[in-house]
């Protein structure tokens, strides 16, 4: 299947992310140097045999931190995805379900959270709590939560017509049921491809905010705040802005690719 | 067949898939003279939209000509370039389709969308092409026309949006009209108002056509020849009443066998057992020997040459120049 | 007029969700606004003075209503750090924001739309693939770090555009768009990137629509099916996607302004951020949610100039 040209994004995409998921989980128990040990004798030194992405402006190995900050990624990522997906399906399932005011009410709530243009809304949230890897997740996890809501709700809408439903609707089976039961596993591949695209969005925004000062906080190893250490150096050390945002580049468009590819699979099976 | 308008002689069109080559059309041949209508039956599947699209050279990307000839008038339309071909659509032939719902553009007005063909293919002034829609909308039945013409399609019924397409088809006054299921669509009284409409064109206009049914009903009421067409290729061909009198092939039979009607009130209306067999499930033989009760050893292997008898002429293996030869 | 009256209410509707939304969270800030704003070591006095300057003895219902009615007469109260008025200062900041948000759409419109049509014509399975993958990447790279990128480039390698820091208008008008090219520049990557996959998508979903047949069956060439019809079809989604990366675009530059040291009002948000100037940053992220959702509003009043199915709803 994958010798189709059509499904070569997919692949990469699966690649992309196996390779980042499989580099996380060693740097639990291996990084070439350790990511917080300063070396001031080999400081901003560029990549070489020794440390592979070069050393930043204390001497610390650049491919060590970016795999420690690897574990952030994913862990903002998978927990605003939860909190976004829990909260979206809740909001989505009832608007698209029971339809009428409650839909109109809660829909508008989700259009008021679109109406922040970006990563403004994680900003007025971070900033209000005490910046940090906690807030930084809620934060995200609020900003995703328009995305969930409306796809569950256009699914549910749509699902809700077909025979089957109105069948186990008519023989008075609680709505619950109906919902659990019936809707969500119907809708499972477009919820897989919002989380999908929501994580990649995630992880995008959280190195935004913690290039911002507003993210993750130190000691907590970020991406994100890497790049923002190494701006003064992007002429004597280019080494290190371009290995970390090429990392996060990766990431995000694997996670990305992950998404679309499983959606044009089910496009086409349709 | 000096006065014929339209021959079509052995063309083959075939689809490329990922796997090879898949022929739809083979071996296709008739003829249009000067004001007959010449209606294509068949079940869906059997290539009577293809047959309509190769004429009109608009084939699906997909799907190309691999063999034979069009002859229109003096030219080989197979062999026209894609800038050669737009002068001759909607100008010498134009066609009508099935889906009156989604065959205008909704954000057009009706009149800029009949307009249109005036506009590529004639020199007329801006007035005396609104004049000339508004004289064709009338012609079709179009109420109201002046009114219409500002409006879009979504203002319209189904019958009148058809009604648009076919003033579409006739403002360019084409020799030809190729007709693909134009009444389909439609719910029955419609359908007998648009019906009448095509009666009284053949009626005044003197015109040439190529009229694709599944209904012989309709067939009957407007087509003086008709070609049976199954899984790509013709099987029977013959005038109207001839066919429905005296059907040859198997295929034809069963067809008008399957028709409702009054005198088998009560009985179980007939259907064809199987289905038409796929793109890539034809063979070389005659494609409808799966559904044939009288399917000889050599109906497998080899395509029946088409035999002439009277006023119709039949592919099958039954036949012989002789006559039947069971 | 019904349309309208429809899309207005709802208009309505959201800006108040989002000033309430904006309100109630600030209101959930941690402990007494005036403790944190003057820190540990203030004594009671100063904090109850501040406690009435800030009006944090009235019922809140009261003040979110005073808050919003002051912005429509132009008072959005004063900031702590400034000791100004909050319209003051975002007036003095605007320009940079608005200039560099209309450079970035104009970045996204010459460079996505043309770019765009043109791919979207050539509709071959190695060329569809190589795109979504480009396109893709476009999307994925973070801003601010193609921000860098630009700067390394343009700045330091080529040493064609200033790298930061930037030049008014006024004083050259050249020098203004040089100053904000990069900037833009970073800010457009993305936006184009989805402009291009969606006006491919929008134009290969419309041809295999009925009426393009139809027109083909005219005898129409395909630039006029093209243009006069498919497009025509095709400007409804555009618009809407236009529309949505207004709102990026401006989201955009909150980040970028930091990356280039721009004096806008996405580097005064996050100055404020840090130095504690609430009332400055609730206004400020109120203002900028307002001009997205009024954008969004006009977006859908323009849907009804293009399409007369709305336009015949009443």
């Amino acid at each position: 299947m994958m010798t189709k040209p059509k499904s070569i994004p997919l692949f990469i995409g699966i690649s992309l992310v196996v390779t980042i998921s499989i580099t996380m989980l060693i740097s639990f128990f291996y990084t070439p140097y350790d990511p917080n040990e300063i070396h001031s004798a080999s400081r901003l030194s560029s990549p070489s045999a020794e440390h592979l992405f070069g050393t930043d402006n204390f001497g610390r190995d650049i491919l060590s931190r970016i795999m420690e900050g690897s574990q952030t990624a994913f862990l903002t990522g998978f927990s605003a995805v939860s909190i976004g997906l829990t909260v979206g399906l809740v909001i989505g399932a009832c608007a698209g379900y029971f339809e009428g005011w409650l839909d109109e009410l809660l829909m508008r709530f989700v259009d008021a959270l679109l109406a922040f243009p970006g990563i403004l809304l994680a900003i007025m949230l971070v900033s209000v709590f005490e910046p940090g890897m906690g807030s930084t997740i809620v934060a995200l996890g609020i900003m995703s939560i328009p995305t969930f809501a409306r796809i569950i709700r256009g699914s549910i809408i749509q699902y809700k017509k077909f025979d089957f439903v109105q069948a186990s609707i008519a023989k008075g089976a609680g709505s619950l049921r109906i919902i659990f039961r019936h809707l969500l596993p119907n809708i499972t591949s477009p919820i897989l491809v919002a989380a999908s695209l929501s994580f990649s969005g995630s992880v995008l925004a959280e190195s935004g905010l913690s290039y911002l000062g507003l993210g993750v906080q130190p000691p907590d190893p970020s991406w994100g705040r890497m790049l923002k250490e190494a701006q003064p150096y992007i002429t004597s050390a280019p080494w290190y802005v371009i290995t970390t945002g090429l990392v996060i580049t990766l990431m995000v468009l694997g996670f990305n690719l992950l998404g679309d590819g499983i959606r044009d699979s089910n496009d086409n099976r349709a | 067949m000096t006065d014929a308008l339209l021959t079509i002689d052995d063309v083959n069109v075939s689809f490329r898939f990922s796997d090879g080559h898949y022929p739809a059309l083979n071996h296709i041949s008739f003829s249009v003279s000067q004001n007959e209508v010449v209606g294509i039956v068949g079940e869906s599947g059997c290539g009577k939209s293809l047959t309509a699209r190769t004429i009109m050279g608009i084939l699906p990307d997909n799907a190309m000509l691999s063999q034979g000839s069009i002859m229109f008038d003096d030219t080989d339309l197979a062999r026209l370039d894609e800038q050669e071909w737009q002068a001759i659509r909607g100008r010498r032939i134009s066609m009508i389709f099935q889906e009156p719902m989604t065959s205008l553009n909704p954000l057009l007005t009706i009149g800029r969308q009949i307009e249109e063909v005036l506009k590529k293919h004639t020199k007329k002034t801006k007035r005396d092409m609104k004049a000339k829609t508004i004289s064709v909308m009338n012609s079709v039945g179009l109420p109201r026309a002046e009114a219409l013409y500002k409006s879009y399609p979504h203002h319209l019924s189904g019958g009148m949006r058809q009604r648009v397409v076919i003033a579409m088809a006739l403002i360019g006054e084409p020799d030809l009209i190729i007709a693909d299921e134009p009444t389909t669509a439609l719910d029955v009284t419609i359908q007998a108002q648009i019906l009448d409409l095509f009666k009284s064109l053949k009626a005044t206009r003197n015109m040439s056509m190529v009229f694709i049914s599944h209904d012989w009903g309709v067939i009957r009421s407007v087509c003086d020849r008709v070609i049976v067409m199954y899984a790509g290729r013709i099987v029977e061909e013959g005038t109207v009443e001839a066919l429905l009198q005296n059907p040859q092939h198997p295929y034809t039979k069963a067809l008008i066998q399957s028709i409702p009607d009054h005198t088998k009130k009560g009985q179980m209306l007939y259907t064809i057992p199987g289905t038409v067999p796929g793109l890539k499930e034809r063979g070389s033989g005659c494609p409808f020997a799966s559904r044939c009760q009288h399917k000889q050893a050599i109906c497998e292997q080899k395509f029946p040459e088409p035999v002439r008898m009277g006023e119709q002429s039949v592919a099958c293996h039954l036949y012989s120049e002789a006559g039947v030869l069971e | 007029m019904r349309y309208f009256a429809y899309k207005f209410s709802s208009f309505l509707m959201t800006f108040i969700l989002v000033s309430v939304i904006i309100f109630f969270v600030f209101q959930m800030l941690p402990g007494n606004p005036a403790h944190i704003i003057l820190g540990l070591d203030a004594d009671e006095q100063q904090i109850r003075n501040l406690e009435i300057e800030l009006g944090l003895d009235r019922p809140l219902p009261e003040r979110y209503f005073d808050w919003v009615t002051g912005i429509f007469q132009g008072d959005m109260g004063e900031s702590l750090r400034y000791q100004l008025p909050v319209a003051d200062i975002i007036q003095d900041r605007l320009p940079v924001t608005l200039s560099l948000t209309v450079l970035s759409l104009l970045l996204t419109v010459v460079i996505g739309l043309p770019l765009g049509l043109y791919i979207a014509q050539k509709d071959g399975k190695w060329t569809s693939i190589v795109l979504s993958i480009l396109t893709q990447l476009g999307i994925s790279i973070p801003s601010f770090w193609f921000g860098f990128m630009l700067i390394l480039l343009f700045g330091v390698v080529l040493s064609l555009f200033p790298t930061y820091g930037y030049v008014p208008w006024s004083e050259s008008f050249f020098g203004a768009l040089k100053s904000f090219f990069l900037p833009s520049l970073a800010i457009a990557i993305s936006n184009i990137a989805v402009v291009i996959r969606y006006l491919r998508n929008t134009i290969l979903d419309q041809a295999k629509m009925d009426y393009v047949r139809t027109a083909q069956c005219k005898g129409l060439s395909e630039k006029a099916i093209m243009y006069g019809h498919i497009l025509r079809n095709g400007l409804i989604p555009i618009l809407t996607i236009l529309g949505l990366t207004i709102a990026d675009t401006l989201g955009g530059s909150i980040i970028i302004e930091n990356v280039f040291a721009l004096p806008g009002l996405g580097n005064l948000l996050i100055q404020s951020i840090t130095s504690r100037d609430f009332p400055l940053v609730q206004t400020m992220i109120l203002y900028l949610s307002i001009i997205v959702v009024t954008i969004n509003f006009i977006v859908d009043l323009l849907y009804r100039l293009v399409d007369p199915r709305i336009r015949s709803k009443g």
